[in-house]
């Protein structure tokens, strides 16, 4: 996703949908494998939360390209979005809060992050990368029809 | 099938389609933001702002190059402001959730800053609105 897409201006915007999408898609599932199977740090967490939220406004725009089933597919995307968000939220409140942070209000973020994160894991391996997930999403996306 | 009389729009009208929609949905958030509001205000107003910003980035290839890249800047400094707000209330959210007292300093000293930040967001989106942002940037990058 960090790369930029060269458009193909001679085709439509279903047949650029079909080529471009299902690789975006494709390194989304890599980073997220990583980020869920891991112990990654605050900043990838950050990182990851930020992919998860563009690869959806990128989705969004092709919607008049895809029928009713990319909304559950972009209601998965947010659900991703809002638990990394949590997490990465204890990071930015314990860096708000500095040196006026307790230990109590510390551990607090802390626990917090720690269950949040366990929350975006399960869903990660039981819902979006469940078994089959990644190329389900690929194959849909390279359905893309004419643009309503 | 494609009819021959409707035939499908090509990539680069597709795409200034998309970025004229994002741009006008972004003008009606910013208009809201002008105004005194609550964070699900600031919430609309980020996303509208990262939706074109992202649609930017991705239809770089038909937009003017300077032009565009000047109004994602522009774009930055408001989404700065918007984030800042944002985390203010986060943190005042989490402050409740982990039974801070209302009364105490931590508390205070982010109500306050709190503020601050909202008021900067205001003036910041009014300053926008009051120099035609939406029709300069939609002649600019050519919608």
């Amino acid at each position: 996703m960090a790369k930029k897409i060269k458009w193909d201006e001679a085709a439509t915007a279903a047949q650029n949908a079909r080529r471009k999408l299902p690789p975006l898609v494709k390194e989304y599932f890599v980073e997220g494998r990583a980020v869920a199977r891991g112990k990654p740090s605050a900043a990838a967490i950050h990182r990851f939360t930020l992919r998860t939220r563009r690869l959806a406004y990128s989705l969004e725009l092709f919607q008049s390209c895809y029928g009713p089933g990319l909304a559950p597919r972009l209601e998965a995307l947010r659900r991703v979005e809002r638990l990394l968000q949590d997490v990465d939220d204890c990071a930015a409140a314990s860096r708000i809060f500095g040196k006026m942070s307790g230990i109590r209000l510390q551990r607090f973020l802390d626990d917090r992050a720690r269950r949040k994160q366990e929350e975006f894991r399960a869903c990660w391996i039981a819902e979006v990368d469940a078994k089959g997930q990644e190329q389900t999403w690929r194959e849909y996306l390279a359905r893309a029809r004419q643009a309503r | 099938m494609p009819s021959v009389r409707n035939p499908p729009p090509s990539m680069r009208v597709f795409a200034l389609q998309q970025t004229r929609t994002l741009l006008r949905r972004m003008a009606y958030q910013v208009s809201r933001a002008s105004r005194p509001s609550g964070p699900e205000v600031v919430d609309d107003l980020r996303a509208a702002l990262g939706r074109f910003s992202r649609c930017l980035r991705l239809f770089a290839q038909f937009l003017p190059d300077g032009k565009s890249k000047r109004v994602r800047r522009e774009l930055k400094e408001v989404m700065d402001l918007a984030a800042t707000v944002r985390d203010c209330n986060m943190a005042l959210e989490l402050l409740r959730e982990a039974r801070i007292p209302a009364r105490s300093r931590l508390t205070a000293t982010l109500s306050r800053e709190c503020k601050e930040a909202e008021t900067r967001l205001r003036a910041d989106v009014r300053r926008l609105g009051r120099e035609s942002f939406s029709q300069k940037w939609r002649a600019g990058l050519r919608l």
